[in-house]
């Protein structure tokens, strides 16, 4: 025993206002390398034992911040334009270095509002984690998990009802004599001394050895189920019909002439449901060409109409008069009660909304063609509507 | 464990906040009426901003006694007597209130009161006069009765010292929270929300009241501090500080927090709707102010206010007060007067508009030196406030 080194000297009190004052009077004695075990936090301990703020909360800032700036840049990064884009030519970055441009919600690509959640996230979640991390490792002193005091009379008893302090044999003041009487003189009990343990405790746990059969259980771990489910599974027979002979969409082909799995379609292909229209740009030539194959029965005249205020009134207003919702922000559309608009014939009607006519756009992809000859008809309901003949009031 | 004495009497010397306040209201006032004379359409919207101020601190205060309460907190009961004096400000916010009833509604609500819109024409049944009148006043009645009885229990205690009291404002702080919780939304959307009739936003009520907690605190400290350093709250120690340090960065925090989620779901949506309020707020100089309002009211006192021994640092933490309380009226601000004047160049700062400002710090300081004229600085037979004294971290 005499021969270990002395590390403490430990007593016991036995209620928390004789503890506060012992730790009191040790601070005013000048002893620095102190400390004080309690069953539960004492409120105004620190002050009692005249400690220092500790240096952690600038880990968890330093933590923090850090996770801020991992946020911002890897979304900036990831979610900007591509490195091609940016400079005009065709860097051959490695497929993990790509950006992805993608356009959500009709945002920027650098939108910041949708990054802060993931900033808060991160900075929070490394503020915490960097805090704990730091904790254990520096303010722990990592590698040796023990401590003298562990396994004492005193820890037991101080994490159970007592309260203790112990005064280390490292202070400057420390003499031992000297610090049993004055232990003593302020009331404490069960005065106990603690000895270094031979050599620093590091635990098996932190040891080279342990830490590489760690490492060696690991890469075997994964290896063995790398190899089961890519290799072994799918020793032959046992394909698991996942190696088929067939062409996967967007995949190379070799054999085939144009070298893709998906053939393109030949030239000249029209696709079902869609007939390219005969007379793009000829507009006299469609109201010759064509004629209405709808009669103007009410199922006709009201679909026509269901659709005409959906697509048309916008610009052209319920009545067709050229006064749609739109009005003043664009150049009005004409009356179609004009005199012209009557002459037309039915195909002329259909040309324009098939092709538009100038500021109007062409409504081909919207409507069907079937679509369009009952609006035109809902058109001519509307031109007799407000231009009606005696033969209709009877 | 030392005991201190507590030896108060109701006589004590509070005349520099009578004769500042009486200065402050006297400037105030002058130049609140020249600012009438100038331009009657912005000082109405200045007034209703001081109005929501006086709202801010008062209502503010209120809820902070109501918390305690109902948290039986023991560490704020020694400066609890200050939050009383400060609710106070309810009653001039309340004659405000009326002023602007019966004379400005028509300056500042003419969106709904004239003529609606089609859109607003479905909101009638909530946005008319009559209706805006009851709910004034039921929120007022609410707000002044429930503060009448926290402190009629509050100041019977400091004669007997019996315990009933203290459980029936308990129970009395139960109703409160519910009847705040309904009347502060209710009071954020009639004052500010229906200014734009056209916009609507659920979490509108939870934003004004955490910039009112943030001013309410601050204004909290700042008496706190300034009377303790003039040796009037004896006990009251450098733990209370950093409690009321760490309430102002919080409850900032909170601000933040829900200021930005309010912009973050109406910006994704990006439904015409919502947006207009936002974009009125980003054309023109109001960029710079809400550029000023994000960086003032929530980055730079974040990072100020981080730090733990900051905190304990007396002139430090009045400071960070005054920050804050400006930073609440740039929040008002930011919420009101971009109603009045949408377009560039009009968001600068008037000198007579520094008046209204002055007026609100002048009628808080009357009137808490008025309510504090009427009992203890402390409440002296406070079963909590012995261990409020004591409180360490």
């Amino acid at each position: 025993m005499s021969n270990r080194k002395l590390h403490s000297i430990t007593a016991l009190f036995d209620t928390p206002d004789s503890i506060m004052h012992a730790a009191e009077a040790v601070r005013d004695a000048g002893y620095q390398k102190f400390d004080v075990n309690t069953p539960y936090p004492l409120h105004g301990m620190d002050d009692a034992m005249g400690l220092k703020p500790t240096l952690l909360p600038f880990t968890t800032l330093f933590f923090g911040l850090t996770g801020l700036a991992i946020a911002v840049g890897f979304q900036w990064y990831t979610s900007g334009d591509s490195i091609g884009a940016i400079s005009g030519t065709t860097l051959g970055l490695p497929y993990w270095l790509e950006r992805y441009p993608l356009v959500i919600g009709g945002k920027p690509l650098f939108s910041l509002p949708a990054f802060v959640p993931v900033m808060f996230e991160l900075t929070v979640l490394l503020a915490a984690l960097g805090t704990v991390a730091c904790l254990i490792a520096i303010f722990c002193k990592l590698p040796a998990n023990g401590h003298p005091l562990h396994d004492s009379r005193y820890m037991e008893a101080t994490s159970c009802d007592r309260f203790g302090l112990c005064i280390e044999a490292s202070d400057p003041l420390f003499d031992e004599a000297k610090v049993k009487a004055f232990l003593e003189k302020l009331g404490g009990k069960d005065i106990e001394l603690i000895y270094e343990a031979p050599k620093l405790q590091i635990s098996p746990v932190s040891t080279m050895g342990f830490v590489t059969v760690l490492a060696v259980i690991a890469i075997g771990a994964s290896g063995k189920t790398w190899f089961i489910y890519n290799i072994m599974l799918y020793q032959a027979p046992w394909t698991w019909m996942d190696i088929q002979p067939k062409a996967k969409p967007q995949a190379e082909m070799a054999y085939l002439p144009s070298g893709l799995a998906m053939l393109p379609p030949v030239p000249g292909t029209v696709a079902r449901n869609f007939m390219p229209y005969a007379y793009s740009s000829q507009p006299e030539k469609a109201g010759e060409m064509l004629s209405n194959p709808y009669p103007k029965t009410s199922e006709s005249l009201a679909k026509g109409k269901t659709l005409y205020n959906i697509h048309c009134s916008v610009c052209h207003g319920y009545q067709a008069s050229g006064d749609g919702r739109l009005k003043g922000q664009f150049p009005n559309p004409p009356s179609l009660h004009s005199e012209k608009s009557k002459n037309w014939n039915d195909g002329q009607f259909f040309h324009v909304i098939t092709e538009g006519q100038n500021v109007m756009s062409g409504y081909a992809k919207h409507i069907s063609v079937e679509d369009r000859w009952h609006i035109v008809n809902y058109i001519r309901a509307l031109q007799r509507a407000l231009d009606a003949k005696e033969t209709d009031l009877q | 464990m030392s005991k201190h004495t507590v030896d108060y009497n109701a006589s004590q010397d509070y005349k520099t906040y009578k004769l500042l306040g009486a200065v402050l209201v006297a400037l105030g006032g002058i130049g609140v009426l020249g600012a009438f004379q100038a331009d009657v359409y912005r000082s109405w919207h200045w007034l209703l901003i001081m109005f929501l101020f006086l709202v801010s601190i008062g209502l503010g205060n209120l809820f902070l006694i109501a918390l305690e309460y109902l948290v039986n907190a023991n560490w704020s009961t020694p400066i609890r007597r200050i939050s009383e004096s400060l609710s106070g400000v309810l009653v001039p916010a309340a004659g405000f209130a009326l002023v602007m009833l019966a004379f400005g509604s028509h300056k500042l609500f003419h969106h709904w009161i004239e003529p609606p819109d089609a859109i607003v024409q479905g909101k009638v049944s909530y946005l008319n006069m009559q209706f805006f009148t009851v709910r004034v006043i039921l929120c007022f009645g609410a707000w002044l009765l429930f503060r009448a009885l926290f402190l009629k229990n509050s100041r019977a205690q400091d004669k007997d010292g019996d315990q009933v009291y203290t459980r029936n404002n308990v129970k009395y702080s139960t109703v409160f929270m519910l009847v705040f919780a309904i009347s502060i939304s209710v009071a954020a959307m009639d004052w500010i929300m229906s200014l734009d009739p056209h916009w609507f936003s659920t979490m509108f009520g939870v934003y004004y009241f955490a910039g009112t907690l943030v001013s309410a605190v601050s204004v909290l400290t700042l008496f706190t501090i300034h009377l303790r350093e003039k040796g009037y709250l004896p006990g009251v120690s450098r733990d209370t500080y950093y409690s009321l340090g760490l309430m102002m960065f919080a409850f900032n925090t909170f601000w933040a927090y829900i200021a930005f989620s309010q912009f973050m779901l109406i910006w994704y949506a990006n439904l015409p709707e919502e947006t207009l309020w936002f974009i009125k707020r980003w054309e023109g100089g109001w960029m710079y102010v809400t550029c000023a309002l994000m960086i003032f009211h929530f980055v730079l006192p974040f990072f100020l206010l981080l730090s733990r021994t900051v905190k304990t640092i007396p002139s430090f933490l009045a400071f960070m007060a005054r920050w804050l309380i400006l930073a609440h009226f740039l929040d008002l601000y930011w919420l009101v007067m971009p109603n009045y004047i949408p377009k560039e160049g009009a968001s600068v700062f008037g000198l007579v508009d520094i008046s209204f400002i002055v007026l609100a710090i002048g009628c808080i300081m009357l009137w808490f030196h008025k309510e504090c004229s009427k009992a203890n600085l402390m409440p002296i037979k406070d079963p909590k406030l012995q261990m409020g004294l004591e409180f360490k971290l």
